[in-house]
């Protein structure tokens, strides 16, 4: 194990404050993906904005490295950085002209849309066919909700992020947080049965 | 509060396993006697688990975290290397060089001007000695110039430098040599020119233009304006009235092939097109300046001769005062009986040498600084008013939480340099921006500046209160807290501050009115800077700025006060802004003297009983 792999995200982050790369380069592999997703799914498709996301989000982390204070975990930090920073590129997204996720590409009848071009490159099977269709509906449902939901939901579902520090993120109490995940939970939950798809 | 609803954050803790175990136990009890509860958690639960089945999200490229590496890198390079830092507008429009080239061109473009009036002097002084013996130098046409005689001339024109450049921008030092050995170049091809007989076809009437000439110069932006043979070229082929003279360089000898083929002065310009740039020297500087005439030189008789022949005086830079004196009557008679008789070419004021190169002299020296002035004012005039128009789409920009449109366009107007209050406010902008973005620790960085620069800005405190929410998000109540109480110390600041700048504001609006003649006291002049000085934050522009706004608010001025200062917001160039000094600058000094006695037109008039009415409303 590299000597890096053995430190906490912390002392990382204090290590790379005090100059060493590679610590932060290490901080990269660790939550790259975590942060990925967190954009990818709060943004929607497609994945270029999510990787636009990305970059900037880290970064963010190295400008403020200088002022980086180990008071809270280093995910708390960094989510914060990556929620305020989709939260903007969401609001921008909202004055730019969008095409509709459901828009077909083409005039021909079951032409793909471009919800559908958003997928992973994978065979298709039963099985795959419907976690697409469900990651799909699940996007298109995430889309619709409000920002602070939508965050809540993505940071407690898909990032780990208890609900205490989604407050200490967020700036409200737990139990505002906790609501906002129970509304979205009913809202994603509507939207999968307009769909078809009966939670179980 | 019913029991399901003091249970539901207990369900959400349940169904994300963040309960402790006696509280799970507790929920779980409840949930087994409550069916709304049940069927919730249910529900719930099934939609974790429907979400969980969803196709997984594709992972990032391995290019983009090399491009994360690489950035990450160039910033540590770029934080380490700190005298890289970009310069701002300001710092690089203060470098040396950079004001050096900008006052050599400005004076050089200034210089060109009066040289080619110096030079339509000259051909003129020289067409009318046709009676007057030639002496030998310019009776010998192609005999090669004096090396020695050249140089002399050089050190002519060193000296004669700073008379010239006292007409134009810059200072009387700041003349390049460049621009003297040019100089020195233009004088070699006068010689020439004269000694052929041809020097009147050179002249640029363009000279008699005064502003018109300059402002042509001025437009080459400091770059370097056109030669004097440029402008008699261009003169040459444009005007009409000059073809008489023109003429007489047919009959004139032509250049030796040898000096033809000279290097040209101008780079661009046709070089072999008239033999006055073609006498160039080797030497080439596009800054070409006037020099004096020589003294020795004379043309030969030509067909103007007999018209000149009453005016022979040389045109020397040390002419006999007395026999200047008995000219100018003369040179005035004749101005003013060509003018009567309306002949373009006669009206030409080359025809009298002497007195009107005097006159037009002067005029280009007083159009050039009133120029200079005015094109400076409206220069930073300009500025401002970007300033300002960044400024707002920044506030709109981040009133519609698009932050880093926002934060861009208030770099923008802080590096536009459109006064101090505008750079404080977009520092300002760039600090709630940042405190938004938390970037808490640049944020305060910025204000903190601010603090420094202008303790007394009224933006202050709310900027500070921004900063210390940033803080406040990253948990770091302490220096929060000590960031809103120096906001509430700002906020006393600025109240105080508000009070004398009121006091200033009346002292400065009396002293206004005085300078621009709507009452008699003493002069503004000094106390608008001194206004300015006290108080450097207003949330208004400057201190003249604030005259307009506070007389609206303030106590009930005079009526002739009021409608004098109605009269100069109307002449403000930039009527929004409408500051008392930029009127100062746009009135002439005429208008100015005679602004209390002038009876004030309909509009104004109006317009002031309405002010005075509301005034005395209040």
């Amino acid at each position: 194990m590299a000597p890096n792999q053995s430190l906490t995200d912390e002392e990382l982050m204090l290590q790379y404050k005090a100059g060493a790369l590679a610590a932060f380069e290490e901080l990269v592999r660790r939550h790259r993906r975590g942060v990925f997703h967190f954009a990818l799914r709060f943004l929607g498709p497609p994945p270029a904005q999510a990787e636009d996301a990305l970059q900037e989000i880290f970064l963010r982390v190295v400008r403020n490295a200088g002022s980086y204070e180990p008071k809270a975990k280093f995910t708390t930090w960094l989510f914060t950085i990556a929620r305020h920073h989709c939260i903007d590129a969401s609001r921008k997204n909202k004055f730019r002209r969008t095409d509709s996720l459901d828009a077909p590409l083409s005039d021909d009848d079951g032409a793909q849309t471009r919800m559908d071009r958003v997928a992973a490159d994978a065979p298709g099977t039963d099985e795959s066919a419907d976690a697409r269709r469900i990651r799909l509906a699940v996007q298109q449902a995430l889309n619709q909700l409000p920002d602070e939901q939508r965050e809540v939901f993505i940071l407690r579902e898909y990032s780990g992020v208890p609900f205490k520090e989604i407050a200490d993120m967020t700036g409200v109490s737990e139990n505002t947080v906790k609501s906002r995940m129970r509304y979205a939970l009913e809202s994603i939950r509507t939207h999968l049965t307009q769909r078809g798809i009966t939670p179980h | 509060m019913s029991a399901c609803e003091r249970q539901a954050d207990a369900l959400m803790g349940y169904l994300y396993g963040e309960l402790t175990p006696p509280e799970a136990e507790a929920f779980l009890a409840h949930a087994r006697g409550c069916p709304g509860c049940s069927q919730e958690l249910d529900g719930l639960g099934a939609v974790r688990r429907t979400v969980s089945r969803a196709e997984p999200l594709p992972d990032p490229h391995e290019a983009l975290t090399a491009r994360i590496f690489e950035a990450a890198r160039a910033e540590a390079a770029r934080v380490a290397a700190p005298v890289e830092k970009k310069a701002s507008f300001l710092e690089k429009l203060m470098r040396p060089w950079v004001m050096g080239l900008a006052v050599a061109g400005a004076g050089a473009a200034a210089l060109v001007l009066v040289s080619s009036n110096q030079m339509r002097m000259m051909s003129t002084e020289q067409l009318a000695k046709q009676a007057a013996p030639a002496p030998v130098v310019a009776t010998a046409p192609a005999a090669p110039r004096d090396d020695s005689a050249k140089e002399a001339v050089l050190q002519d024109v060193s000296s004669a430098a700073p008379v010239t450049t006292e007409n134009g921008f810059g200072s009387a030092g700041d003349a390049p040599k460049k621009a003297r050995r040019a100089v020195a170049d233009k004088v070699e091809r006068e010689e020439a020119h004269a000694s052929l007989g041809a020097k009147g076809g050179k002249a640029d009437p363009r000279g008699g233009e005064g502003i018109g000439g300059l402002q042509g110069a001025g437009s080459a932006g400091g770059r370097a304006g056109p030669t004097g043979a440029a402008l008699d070229e261009e003169s040459a082929e444009k005007r009409p009235s000059q073809q008489p003279i023109m003429a007489q360089k047919k009959a004139a000898e032509p250049l030796p092939e040898p000096e033809r083929k000279a290097a040209p002065v101008v780079e661009d310009r046709k070089a072999d097109a008239r033999p006055m740039a073609s006498m160039a020297p080797a030497k080439q500087s596009p800054l070409s300046l006037p020099p004096p005439p020589p003294p020795a030189a004379a043309p030969p008789a030509t067909a103007e001769a007999p018209r000149e022949a009453a005016a022979n005086k040389p045109a020397s830079p040390s002419p006999d005062p007395a026999a200047e004196a008995q000219e100018r009557p003369r040179a005035k008679a004749k101005l003013e009986a060509a003018a009567d008789a309306d002949d373009g070419a006669a009206g030409n004021a080359l025809v009298v040498p002497g007195y009107k190169r005097d006159q037009l002299r002067m005029q280009a020296n007083e159009s050039s600084k009133a120029l200079a002035k005015d094109m400076k004012t409206f220069g930073a005039m300009k500025n401002e008013l970007r300033a300002q128009e960044e400024l707002s789409a920044g506030t709109n920009a981040l009133q519609s939480g698009q932050l880093p449109e926002a934060l861009a366009a208030f770099q923008r107007a802080e590096g536009l340099h459109g006064g101090d209050s505008v750079a404080l406010n977009a520092r300002a902008g760039q600090a709630t921006v940042l405190a938004r973005m938390d970037r808490c620790g640049e944020s305060v960085a910025i204000v903190k500046k601010i603090g420094q620069d202008a303790p007394r800005f009224s933006g202050r405190p709310a900027v500070l209160r921004e900063v210390a929410g940033c803080f406040d998000r990253r948990r770091d109540v302490v220096t929060a807290k000590a960031l809103r109480e120096e906001a509430d110390a700002a906020g006393r600041l600025a109240s105080n501050t508000a009070d004398q700048a009121e006091t200033v504001v009346r002292a400065v609006r009396r002293d206004a009115a005085a300078l621009l003649g709507c009452e008699t006291s003493a002069t503004a002049a000094g106390e608008l800077p001194r206004a300015q000085g006290m108080w450097t934050v207003s949330v208004e522009a400057d201190a003249t700025g604030h005259v307009k706004t506070a007389h609206a608010r303030g106590p009930a001025p005079a009526p002739g006060l009021q409608r004098c200062l109605e009269d100069l917001a109307r002449n403000a160039v930039i009527p929004s802004l409408g500051a008392v000094t930029r009127a100062d600058v746009m009135l002439p000094v005429q208008t100015r003297a005679s602004a209390p006695q002038a009876a004030p037109p309909v509009r104004a008039r109006s317009r002031a009983s309405e002010a005075d009415k509301a005034t005395e409303a209040r």
